[in-house]
């Protein structure tokens, strides 16, 4: 508050005694640019404490230091003052947002238009109205373009200076502000060295020299270009003052007319460097910044690749530059300063795969395909061996020439390495769980033989007691030959019935083994049941039976349905030994199902499946056997799978397993 | 074949699920003079009232109902000490081994010699011969212990351990000739000719010394 005191205090001070002296026509008006910079930054709710100081201090102002002047015409003056820092403020405020930050073309020119143009003329017409009404002055026009050109030079300037200066933006937006500082004093310096000797020495020609002006223009330039709106308004500043200050001494290059017309030139003049130079600063500043902001863009987007290793690239055909990150330069090998080049790139491709690079480099370059992948390997630095995947698209122009080749290169090494191990796991597995059905089948043929030999050796058994007893008969030397005959016909019944349960297991495996054929169901079970019925006998299982008589057959590999079979069998025999409180019961039934299937159900009375295990029973080395590799199920279900049919099981009530075998008939499938 | 005692006519008892083979070894064991009796489950079996005459087992090791192995351990529970000779259509060792160690007296696979069978079958009838005499005699034994007096008793437990009749009367407090007509009578009574005999006897009487 103070500040601003102070600072309209100063600015009308020297506004007053830079008014020349013959009319006290200001030539720059410092004190509303101040008071304007104050409403900027300044939240509005406390606009009413600046606007009523400026009243006391512009009274206290005019009183000490200007000519002599009624309280009505310096009321309007600071009447005006206050409407045109108001009216600049709010527009500015709407327009831009306040504190403008002058860092943007469309703000800068906003600013110009509303806060320097308009809203000055607005306030100017109305104070220069307020004059004639007073009878201060009676030429309104000259009274409005007076006031008009010295506040338009101070708002453009002075505002700025102030409102950045304020941010901390006094240099712009640079990276290094200390040295941007350093730069603006020696630019001020040198401003000083050569406005003072061209506007306040004597001109060393006759005439007016008004291009001598031109030789602060680097200056200006500079500080638009290299140090932003900031610190070239307060250059123009330092211009305007030398300038004014020495025309008010007689000296410089506008003092060869009237007074007002020195004004004029020099205020025209001011106002035509400082317009186009404070857009200029502006241009610079938001190029500056969009660059900075591409920058950072840049640098996250090449993190963001980097943290995925992934390496960018982009190749401009027409240079023939290669751009890369530097992440993609790591991953290639090569230094974070070296740059990338196709050749180098070649080179850190392994030998083996550099026909593949150079051909997805042909392949992305010219026209055509727009996108393309290829992997290949690389050594890195390590010399491990690492795989990438390169990715490109083509840009191409109106004329479809390509333009621009960008892409990138992924390390995908673990990916490679986890497929060739999954790989290698699966083979493993494959092989194992071969060698696992061999052992099982093995298993299963070794029960199959059991229970063939016990089949065999019973008629075989009595047959050779039979043969013993028809020896010793003869050996007797009263033996009745009745006797002998009967014993040798007993003989010759046992091997009849040996030959039959021969014929019945043969017929199990004299089918061919790899064909599948025609196999009747009732058969089947019937062969199998007779292997089993001494397992079932032994366990006090009571057998049920129960077959459709007129089931299709179905095309099958016999040797497997009887395996299948067997096993579900002497699992159910196996699951009923522990059950001594009710019946062990099997019933084996078969029956027609929906359309032309066919189904087979073993159902036992042991103590069923434990509902957690149902899923997985059919896994292969799941078991609840104490003995057992838990491969039987797990073959079934593949033997049946391989048929096109079905194995599943539930629970029995009320207590007991059900296991189905659904098989497609034969009439549904061609043999 | 005469057997020499009619009333101790052993008796061979087979158990097979096959009648052919039930009817041919019943033949075969005729022809030696054997009375055999065939069964086609061990339920059919253990209805049949065992005499007291030397008997034997053959058992074929799987059974309807129940395993061979099965009903062996079961007979030992009851305590029908029955020789049995086992018949196999497919055995293997640890099935063996298993009967074996549970006193199976032989191990026949199927087909067997009939020979092997019959040799089997008389070893399995003389071991039960021998078991029951022994048994008979142990029998003669408990019942002449039965005969003793209390008295005669504790003075038979103290000979038994070797002592003199002068150690017995101190021992309980009795004369000393008391002690020897005890003696006498009780070596009488038990028909024991020495004192060796008699704790052979006390042995299998499962007599100890009574507590001083």
């Amino acid at each position: 508050m103070v500040l601003f005191s102070a600072g309209y205090y100063v600015g009308g001070v020297v506004g007053l005694l830079l008014g020349f002296p013959p009319s006290n026509i200001g030539t720059i008006w410092p004190s509303t640019a101040v008071l304007l910079a104050a409403l900027l930054l300044a939240p509005p709710r406390y606009w009413w404490v600046y606007l009523l100081a400026a009243v006391p201090t512009h009274l206290h102002l005019t009183v000490n230091f200007g000519p002599v002047t009624p309280l009505a015409v310096a009321l309007s003056q600071v009447g005006g003052n206050i409407v045109l820092a108001l009216l600049a403020a709010l527009a500015v405020r709407s327009v831009i947002g306040a504190p403008p930050r002058f860092d943007n073309l469309r703000d800068t020119i906003a600013f110009v238009l509303l806060a320097g143009i308009v809203a000055t003329a607005l306030a100017c017409a109305l104070v220069a109205l307020l004059f004639v009404l007073t009878g201060w002055t009676t030429d309104f026009w000259l009274a409005l373009r007076q006031r008009i050109l010295a506040n338009i030079f101070a708002t453009i300037t002075i505002t700025p200076l102030i409102v950045l200066t304020r941010a901390g933006q006094l240099v712009g937006s640079q990276d290094a502000p200390r040295r941007s500082y350093g730069e603006l004093g020696l630019l001020t310096l040198g401003l000083l060295a050569v406005a003072i000797p061209v506007f306040g020495w004597e001109s060393p020609w006759p005439g007016n020299v008004p291009a001598l002006f031109l030789a602060t223009l680097p200056f200006l330039l500079w500080a638009a270009v290299r140090l932003g709106p900031g610190s070239l308004s307060l250059c123009l500043l330092i211009v305007g003052g030398v300038a004014l200050a020495c025309a008010h001494l007689g000296r410089g290059p506008f003092v060869l007319h009237s007074p007002t017309e020195n004004v004029l030139s020099l205020q025209i003049f001011l106002l035509a460097i400082s317009i186009p130079l404070m857009l200029l600063a502006a241009l610079v500043e938001e190029r500056h910044r969009t660059e900075q902001s591409l920058k950072q863009s840049e640098a996250r987007m090449a993190l963001a690749a980097a943290s995925t290793d992934t390496g960018l690239w982009q190749y401009d055909v027409s240079t023939g530059h290669l751009w890369a990150t530097e992440h993609c330069r790591s991953m290639l090998g090569l230094d974070a300063d070296s740059m990338l080049t196709p050749e180098a790139f070649l080179g850190a491709v392994h030998p083996h795969d550099r026909a593949v690079a150079i051909a997805a480099m042909r392949a992305a370059a010219p026209a055509g395909e727009t996108a393309g992948q290829s992997e290949f390997r690389i050594v890195d630095q390590n010399g491990h061996l690492r795989w990438y995947l390169a990715t490109a698209s083509t840009e191409f122009d109106k004329n479809g020439r390509p333009v621009r080749v960008s892409g990138t290169f992924r390390d995908i090494t673990s990916r490679r390495n986890a497929e060739q191990d999954a790989a290698r796991l699966e083979d493993a597995l494959q092989a194992t769980r071969r060698e696992l059905a061999r052992v099982s089948r093995q298993t299963t043929i070794g029960a199959m033989a059991a229970s063939i030999a016990h089949e065999i050796n019973q008629p075989l058994s009595a047959l050779v007691t039979n043969g013993g007893i028809g020896l010793r008969l003869l050996a007797k030397a009263d033996s009745d030959l009745d006797e002998v005959r009967e014993v040798l016909k007993r003989v010759i019944d046992d091997g009849h019935r040996a030959s039959h349960i021969i014929s019945s297991i043969r017929a199990m495996f004299v089918k061919d083994r790899r064909e599948k054929s025609l196999v009747s169901i009732g058969d089947l079970v019937s062969e199998v049941l007779t292997l089993t019925r001494g397992e079932l006998e032994s366990h006090r299982v009571s057998l049920q039976v129960e077959l459709h008589q007129e089931l299709p057959p179905v095309v099958a590999d016999r040797v497997q349905l009887q395996q299948v079979l067997f096993n579900l069998i002497m699992n159910a025999v196996e699951a009923m030994s522990s059950v001594e409180s009710h019946e062990r019961s099997l019933l084996v039934k078969s029956e027609l199902h929906g359309a032309g299937d066919l189904l087979i159900t073993v159902e036992d009375s042991g103590p069923g499946i434990d509902p957690n295990d149902m899923d997985r029973i059919f896994d292969a080395l799941f078991t609840t056997k104490s003995h057992g590799m838990g491969l039987g199920l797990s073959i079934c279900q593949s033997i049946i799978a391989s048929h096109g049919g079905r194995l599943w099981a539930s629970a029995r009530v009320p207590h007991g397993a059900v296991f189905y075998i659904q098989l497609p008939s034969g009439t549904a499938v061609r043999p | 074949m005469k057997v020499p005692e009619s009333g101790e006519q052993p008796i061979v008892f087979v158990i097979d699920d096959d009648e052919f083979l039930r009817d041919a070894l019943k033949r075969l064991f005729g022809m030696v003079g054997l009375r055999a009796e065939t069964f086609a489950s061990s339920a059919d079996f253990l209805k049949r009232k065992l005499p007291a005459v030397p008997t034997c087992l053959v058992l074929d090791i799987r059974l309807p109902g129940i395993s061979g192995l099965d009903f062996q351990a079961e007979l030992a529970r009851t305590g029908i000490a029955i020789p049995i000779v086992f018949m196999t259509g497919y055995g293997d060792i640890p099935m063996t081994v298993k009967a074996m160690k549970a006193g199976a007296l032989e191990f026949l696979p199927k087909p067997f010699r009939d020979q092997d069978m019959l040799d089997a079958v008389q070893l399995a009838l003389q071991r039960d011969r021998s078991r029951r005499q022994a048994e008979r005699a142990n029998a003669q034994i408990r019942a002449s212990f039965e005969s003793l007096t209390p008295r005669e008793r504790e003075v038979m437990a103290f000979v038994t351990t070797g002592l003199m009749n002068k150690q017995i009367a101190a021992e309980m407090g009795l004369a000393e000739v008391t002690v020897k007509l005890h003696r006498g009578n009780l070596m009488r009574k038990m028909n024991a000719r020495s004192v060796a005999e008699l704790a052979r006897m006390a042995q299998i009487l499962g007599i100890a010394r009574p507590k001083s």
